[in-house]
């Protein structure tokens, strides 16, 4: 699609990224403002009709800064399109394999913090967004946005559970702490990292490997007591 | 009806919990960004498979049943009336839509019908007097 493209009442700037559901477009609505247009792959719906609109209903009931909200629907010749609220920033995966920055303590508990807070609605909302990723996440240096709720469903639905979320929020923060770690390879991220006892127990309890937590609120207090930067006493595995 | 949570892949999209730095630090190329977002792999779909063929000549084609245009007769029907599944009437084409969605996923025009639950957040009927889920009360 090319620029100038025009989709209902916006413009089409650029395309932006592409994932499993189709193609993500900038465009600019009728006041100049931004928006996304996420235009659908149709065999995406050839192959799943009725879960194919889980991601309309959900974002119609979240209001949340770190969410991008659903602005509209267009049905056109082009396509079939969600217009979306445009979240600014590049995505963890951008920054993380594109510009390889080196995300600090702070970056990690400010990113940390923003989506242990996302996860803190959309819990209280009964979502469960089930694709938390480097990929599904951006940010500009100040917010973080939540994006792709492609493979939300409300909890208890086809099975889905908040640990779900709490695994996939460990996962990424593990890819941040390793963006400026140079040491050997040998094994997993609890024998690789220098990590203190409480980050290293909240990320195990994220993953699985301990006690998990019962409560979101729970999940992310922990967080930001293991995450804090100015509470930080490290261990040195190397000298183990 | 699919289940998007299902078997296999519903294990797929936990994390392995004990990788280290030769995954953490392996992020570029397709195998990177598959593997690396959603753990779920070979399961879903390819992303760029087909889009566009055959599409401007039938593009509804594909879309869900349940969101086509209604018949001509049953368009520009007046009031949003609840399905037995708790969906509701487009007021401007007359597709049933989901309880809960603020737009017609067929033609895009605005539900005024849409709400939610004040306790657990779940998409509540048009008309509903209580949450379905947890019982509720939705209005004051």
């Amino acid at each position: 699609m090319t620029a100038g493209k025009r989709i209902g009442d916006y413009t089409v700037d650029t395309k932006l990224g592409s994932g499993r559901y189709g193609v993500c477009f900038l465009a600019r609505d009728s006041h100049g403002e931004k928006v996304v247009l996420k235009r659908f792959r149709r065999r995406l719906f050839q192959k799943n009709p009725p879960g194919s609109h889980h991601e309309a209903v959900i974002l119609s009931g979240l209001d949340h800064p770190s969410i991008p909200e659903l602005l509209g629907v267009v049905h056109e010749r082009e396509g079939y399109f969600f217009v979306l609220k445009y979240m600014p920033g590049h995505t963890l995966r951008q920054l993380l394999f594109r510009e390889h920055h080196i995300f600090t303590e702070e970056d990690i508990f400010r990113i940390g913090a923003q989506l242990s807070e996302a996860l803190v609605y959309i819990h209280s909302r009964s979502v469960v967004h089930g694709d938390l990723s480097i990929s599904n996440i951006v940010d500009d240096g100040h917010r973080t946005g939540l994006l792709d709720f492609g493979l939300a469903r409300y909890r208890g639905e086809d099975g889905a559970a908040y640990d779900l979320d709490y695994a996939c929020l460990g996962n990424v923060l593990l890819y941040l702490l390793y963006s400026g770690w140079h040491g050997r390879r040998c094994g997993a991220w609890y024998d690789e990292l220098d990590l203190n006892a409480d980050k290293e127990l909240f990320l195990r309890r994220l993953l699985r490997l301990d006690r998990g937590f019962t409560h979101t609120e729970q999940m992310r207090d922990a967080f930001l007591v293991a995450f804090s930067p100015h509470t930080e006493t490290y261990t040195d595995k190397s000298k183990g | 009806m699919f289940d998007f949570f299902s078997g296999s892949s519903k294990k797929k999209r936990y994390p392995n919990p004990n990788r280290g730095g030769s995954y953490y630090q392996q992020g570029s190329g397709l195998f990177g960004h598959f593997m690396g977002s959603s753990m779920s792999g070979s399961s879903r779909p390819r992303y760029g498979q087909g889009y566009g063929q055959g599409h401007s000549q039938n593009y509804t084609q594909g879309y869900p049943q349940g969101y086509q245009q209604a018949p001509p007769g049953q368009q520009g029907y007046p009031n949003q009336q609840p399905s037995p599944q708790g969906q509701s009437i487009c007021p401007s084409c007359g597709a049933s839509v989901p309880a809960g969605s603020k737009f017609c996923l067929s033609c895009g025009a605005r539900m005024a019908s849409a709400s939610f639950c004040p306790n657990c957040g779940k998409p509540v009927p048009p008309g509903a007097r209580f949450c379905p889920d947890c019982g509720t009360p939705t209005s004051k």
